[in-house]
């Protein structure tokens, strides 16, 4: 204990006498420890914090897949989560939910609400209690019986302050009143941006077995303890075998099966692979930072060397001689630890202000005491990665020649060797950052380069959400429209302006079809294709592109024979010689007619710019209206959201209980979707930048450091005759075989882990030689250019030097 | 090596210093390392530079083997001005006409015996051929021809000198300078380091030694003495 105070406390003096060397190394690997705690702390508030569920690993989500339409993981029907309640055994509780919106009136102005219409079973299979109140019984899963809401904690908080009275309240929802029977804990609630749950209150009929069809819930299970996926899949298969045998031919004919997927891989699954790969990237940075600051004690230790020297001659052994100097590294390490944290505070709140819109649980990322705990961690084990091998190295004296030669280092050949192979690991380790970078940017212009079909510049989005109570039927709901659209339509600056069932990155709705006179063949697949409702203004506003025929139009209203226009994917599978138009197809389920092609318009990008486009139809809105829409409005000229005030207005005009929700220029909802990439791109960019820039400063500092002990011999060399472009090729040469046997190894290394990124790119192979030659070019010239300084200072060497005796 | 004579009988003229003047400037103080040297080194002469420490010795030998440069006067190497070259081109009259004797030997430890001695070959740019024979030529002349592959590391200090005896001889300059050439040496190595440069004066080198030891000054054929940076005795011995 003496001694550790006694190092301390001399290590506290010694650094304090050495400011600038203190600087670099604490902002070197403060920068390397901070990045990876805002890393651990967005890893572990999403990938490694469990759900406030109970045991959620059993938690399952159970989903149909139809082989013979394409539909992979689509929703369940009433009648089939019956068969699953029924016939399963795998399961210890079972839960249908639908998550919709809904308008909130009654305040100051309409909200919207995100809620989950979901069964009693809801709560209890996600092992959720309320912690107040409580949650929904069976008995209020009928219709009329149904008027209560439980809270979540974020609208708890949002929208009642907090309000412990708030139990009892009575909301408007979408004009139905529901009394408020509880609250949920925080978090604790899936989907996660719920507000409010409600019961599911299905009519008789909507559960009668002829509604097997209609397919709009999703369904959610607990496993049994012990019960595996695999075991709940060959329930399943069991079950649907049980059905009634017209019923189990019907469903093998449809090629179904079902996917049981676990709700953590639902929740976070998408972010998985980026988020271990980022911490992998940061791992990657410390590791540089550590190498620099060895490096740099590499050559302070140098300077030490008499001071070692005298240590040993009075009796230091070599273990406490190591102990000092890794004393030194500790307090080093814990200091830039501590500036680290202050880095990772704000860049966790960097990180997740960039894309906490893409980041699943974002609000559960925050500094934390398990954060300080792991920095603390990472301080120390940095400390002791980065000082070991400098304080083995210095404590090798030989005492004999170190006290002849004074001040002269001992062991300079192999500090040397010793530095050289650090800065050949850190130019290795820079080189994979930036392959890793330059995929992910080419990934990411490769996207910017892809043609979406339609033009995302000046348009405004929203989403409207036509409560039923108030808009119970078509008519309604058509009406409507015709209400709105000409309002809009009649804005001064707004060019054009329509609504959609579904907006760009929406989300999907798979349906299965027929063509008339064209009969599926026994075991033929089809694909499903989308289902777009638009009205005509919609696809104006988006400027899609019309290949053959004509786009919607006013002529197509609720009475005129129905209309659909389809994409070119789904033109080329069906009718690949170009005749389309006139072909009539017909949507699987009710009330749906014979609708003819009318037009064939350009794919459309709208499930991702990196999703590739799949076969769409876009049927009229008026014909084949929704309560649920998006709303897309063209402005002349300038930013689409100078018009925003004024739509919000219309809107209200025509329904002031209407909210428009969700509002932002088209070009903002297009950036998310390729937010993750931008994200990997922009955070492997300024890891790599940051490795670089290490990298060049580690060989700098190396060839300076060889340089200055060189000095002697460069002047020799001088006074034999070598001019000063020798000695510049000289030095040069060093740093260029140092980065070279850096870009070798980091070439490997990269081709080996450039594998695992393959699933993460774009329109590049992970193997893509441009990049790793681009990379492997650019980092030997940062290498030459880093050597470039000293290689100068090197060069004025006075010869007169080699007179001077020893 | 052949000794060329002028019209007058005498052997030419490698070095002429005229009104040499070496300053060193601080702010305050200004110090005459070398003062108005007049000094005539002729071919196959064998010239001790001695005089007591501060005397300017290695000043003088720094400006004749141009890795220092001279405040005034003039200085001719086989005839040539060679006090206002560019640093390029003073490399290249060291490279080509000057051989070092060094007093630490100044060997290279990382390369070997060989490569020590092919090296100012390696600056001038001869052929590897050309430059293995002068190297093994020059070692055979300084008998270290079987430590060829050896590092300065692994030999004595006697070794070492007779190997940098080589490294300056292999390039054929006009003239040696060396400093102290016995400096760092025993006596019985020192000596035989005399010896050697003695056998290079009777084969026909021109030599430049400085040296505090009489003994070894009085080997030379003249010797030259300084005080306080002025020549104050010029003395021929044979």
């Amino acid at each position: 204990m003496e001694h550790l105070l006694g190092d301390l406390r001399y290590a506290w003096r010694s650094l304090r006498n050495a400011p600038g060397f203190v600087a670099v190394a604490v902002l070197t690997l403060a920068l390397g420890i901070g990045a990876n705690s805002a890393v651990f702390s967005v890893v572990k508030g999403v990938l490694l914090t469990p759900p406030p569920f109970r045991q959620p690993e059993q938690l399952v989500l159970l989903a149909p897949n139809f082989e013979a339409f394409g539909l992979k993981e689509v929703s369940n029907s009433l009648p089939e989560y019956r068969d699953m309640t029924t016939h399963t055994k795998a399961f210890a509780s079972l839960a249908a939910f639908r998550p919709d919106d809904m308008t909130l009136t009654g305040g100051d102005s309409p909200r919207r609400l995100h809620v989950v219409v979901a069964t009693a079973s809801f709560l209890p299979t996600l092992g959720v209690t309320p912690v107040l109140g409580r949650g929904f019984t069976q008995e209020e899963e009928v219709p009329g019986q149904d008027k209560v809401v439980v809270l979540s904690d974020s609208a708890w908080r949002t929208h009642f302050a907090k309000d412990p009275e708030v139990l009892g309240r009575v909301l408007r929802l979408d004009g139905v009143p529901r009394t408020v029977v509880g609250v949920l804990p925080p978090g604790a609630v899936y989907p996660e941006d719920t507000e409010g749950v409600l019961p599911l209150a299905p009519t008789p009929e909507q559960q009668e077995e002829s509604r097997r069809g209609n397919r709009f819930l999703s369904v959610m299970a607990r496993l049994k303890p012990g019960m595996t996926l695999d075991a709940a899949r060959t329930d399943l298969v069991r079950m649907g075998n049980a059905r009634p045998a017209d019923l189990v031919s019907r469903y093998r004919e449809w090629g179904w099966s079902m996917s049981v997927k676990p709700l953590e891989d639902q929740v976070v699954g998408g972010v998985r692979e980026t988020l271990w790969l980022l911490w992998g990237a940061v791992g990657f940075v410390l590791l540089v930072a550590c190498s620099s600051v060895a490096n740099l004690l590499l050559a302070r230790a140098v300077s030490r060397g008499r001071e070692v020297s005298i240590r040993a001659a009075l009796g230091a052994g070599r273990l406490r001689l190591v102990a000092q100097f890794l004393t030194e590294s500790l307090v080093l390490s814990l200091v830039a630890g501590a500036v680290g944290l202050l880095l990772a505070l704000w860049g966790t709140d960097a990180l997740v202000a960039t894309v906490g819109d893409s980041l699943p649980r974002a609000q559960g990322v925050k500094l934390d005491v398990a954060s300080v705990l792991f920095t603390l961690a990472v301080s120390v084990l940095t400390g002791v990665l980065f000082g070991l091998v400098p304080a083995l190295q210095a404590s090798r004296v030989d005492l004999h020649a170190a006290m002849r030669e004074g001040a002269r280092a001992t062991g300079s050949h192999r500090t040397g060797r010793l530095r050289a192979a650090l800065v050949v690991a850190q130019v290795s380790l820079a080189l994979v950052l930036l392959v890793g970078a330059g995929l992910f940017v080419k990934s990411f212009l490769a996207l910017q380069r892809v043609d979406a079909g339609f033009e995302s510049e000046g348009v405004l989005t929203g989403a409207l959400a036509l409560p039923k109570v108030q808009y119970p039927d078509p008519a309604k709901q058509a009406a409507f429209l015709q209400a709105l659209l000409p309002r809009l339509q009649a804005l001064p600056g707004v060019e054009s302006a329509g609504l959609t069932n579904l907006l760009p990155l929406g989300g999907s709705a798979d349906r299965s079809f027929d063509i008339d006179g064209r009969p599926r063949q026994p075991g033929e697949q089809w694909k499903a294709v989308e289902f777009r409702a638009a009205t005509p203004g919609y696809l104006n506003a988006l400027r899609v592109h019309l290949r053959q025929g004509r786009l919607l139009e006013d002529r197509d209203g609720p009475d005129a024979p129905w209309a659909v226009v389809i994409n070119r994917s789904f033109a080329d599978l069906f009718w690949p010689k170009g005749d389309a138009l006139g072909q009539r197809l017909k949507l699987h389920g009710q009330d749906m007619q014979w609708t003819t092609v009318v037009g064939v318009v350009d794919d459309l990008r709208e499930w991702g710019l990196d999703v590739p486009s799949r076969p769409a139809a876009y049927y009229s809105l008026s014909q084949l209206p929704d309560v649920s829409m998006g709303l897309a409005v063209r402005v002349k000229s300038g930013e689409p959201e100078a018009v925003r005030a004024q739509v919000e207005a219309e809107v209200r005009a025509v329904d002031a209980d209407l909210p428009l929700f969700d509002v932002s220029p088209l070009t903002r909802r297009m950036d998310q979707s390729t937010g993750p990439r931008r994200l990997s791109a922009l955070v492997m960019g300024l890891f790599a930048g940051v490795a670089l820039l290490l990298a060049a400063l580690g060989l700098s500092g190396v060839i300076a450091f060889s340089v200055s002990q060189r000095t002697r011999e460069l002047g020799i060399r001088m006074a034999l005759g070598a001019a000063r472009g020798d000695v510049l090729r000289l030095v040069l040469a060093q740093g260029l075989r140092l980065s070279l046997m850096g870009v070798a190894v980091g070439l490997c290394l990269s081709l080996a882990l450039a594998r695992l990124l393959g699933s993460l790119l774009y329109g590049v192979s992970a193997g893509d030689p441009w990049t790793f030659g681009g990379v492997a070019l650019l980092l030997t010239g940062v290498a030459l250019a880093a050597s470039w300084l000293p290689a100068r200072r090197a060069t004025r060497v006075d010869p007169i030097i080699a007179l001077r005796a020893d | 090596m052949m000794t060329t004579m002028t019209n007058d009988g005498e052997a030419k003229a490698l070095l002429q210093l005229d009104g040499l003047t070496k300053v060193f400037e601080t702010e305050e103080v200004e110090t005459h390392a070398l003062s108005n040297i007049q000094l005539t080194v002729r071919q196959n002469e064998w010239v001790a530079i001695v005089g007591p420490s501060g005397s300017g010795k290695s000043t003088l030998l720094a400006v004749l083997g141009l890795l220092d440069t001279a405040t005034r006067g003039s200085y001719l190497l086989d005839g040539r001005s060679v006090l206002d070259l560019s640093p390029t081109d003073r490399a290249k009259v060291r490279n080509q006409h000057i051989g070092f004797i060094f007093q630490s030997f100044n060997l290279i430890g990382d390369l070997t015996v060989f490569e020590n001695v092919e090296l100012p070959l390696t600056y001038r740019g001869l052929p590897a051929q050309e430059r293995k024979q002068r190297v093994e030529r020059a070692l055979e002349r300084v008998g270290m021809a079987h430590r060829a592959r050896h590092l300065p590391g692994q030999l004595s200090g006697g070794q070492q000198q007779r190997v940098a005896v080589a490294r300056a001889v292999a390039g054929d300059p006009l003239i040696l300078l060396a400093d102290e050439p016995t400096g760092n040496l025993d006596s019985k190595n020192g000596e035989a380091v005399m010896q050697l440069l003695s056998d290079l004066h009777k084969a026909g080198s021109t030599i430049c030694m400085v040296t505090h030891d009489p003994a070894h000054a009085r080997i030379s054929t003249r010797t030259v003495s300084l005080f306080d940076g002025r020549v104050v005795q010029d003395e021929q011995l044979r």
